[in-house]
């Protein structure tokens, strides 16, 4: 018989909970969301690859965890350098040591899906950036 | 009985919007005609040229592809 594995929308929760706590567990739980060039690394341990475009801070928490999902918005910080979007970090503890605890590819709409979807991947150095996140822990 | 049980993935779906000011958008010009004329470089130079003739709102021009 095929698997059709599932665990409960609590089990959902404390597990997404538990990412989200790991992410604010640094001073004053702020994180934050580097934008690099080139494909990701091969594991979010890797050291990172490409060169750094820009770098967003947290200003506010993660949302409270429901249907084992929490989003968040992140855009305090400015583009740092001219370059394509390529992919993305998102760092606990911003403040002191920055951890790299996710990562995923970058892109525009004529490269969906992506997992960070900008209006515009050419990034232009000065300029503003903001990100809004929603991460799911699925069935 | 003996259960295996690995913890899925996360997934993630999110949205990024960037803007810039025209004199960006000039400094990167002027870096630009300073390249190699490559494919890539010359992409560039026309999605910003046409970037810059678009109406501009409050100063910051959004960029969409």
């Amino acid at each position: 018989m095929a698997s059709d594995f599932k665990i409960s929308l609590a089990a959902r929760n404390a597990a997404m909970q538990g990412v989200v706590d790991l992410i604010e567990s640094g001073d004053g739980g702020a994180y934050s969301v580097n934008v690099r060039t080139g494909s990701p690394p091969t594991s979010v341990s890797d050291a990172r690859t490409g060169s750094s475009l820009a770098t967003i801070y947290s200003t506010s928490a993660f949302s409270s965890v429901s249907n084992g999902a929490a989003t968040a918005t992140i855009n305090d910080g400015i583009v740092e350098a001219d370059g394509i979007a390529g992919y993305f970090t998102l760092y606990g503890d911003a403040i002191n040591i920055p951890i790299a605890q996710m990562q995923g590819t970058c892109g525009d709409a004529g490269d969906a899906p992506v997992d960070l979807q900008f209006n515009n991947k050419n990034l232009v150095a000065g300029g503003s950036l903001t990100a809004s996140i929603t991460i799911t822990m699925p069935e | 009985m003996h259960i295996n049980f690995t913890l899925p993935q996360p997934e993630i779906k999110a949205e990024a919007s960037s803007s810039f000011t025209l004199q960006n958008i000039d400094d990167r010009l002027a870096k630009l005609a300073g390249m190699q004329p490559s494919d890539d470089v010359l992409r560039e130079i026309t999605y910003l040229t046409d970037l810059r003739a678009r109406e501009v709102n409050g100063g910051n021009v959004s960029g969409t592809v």
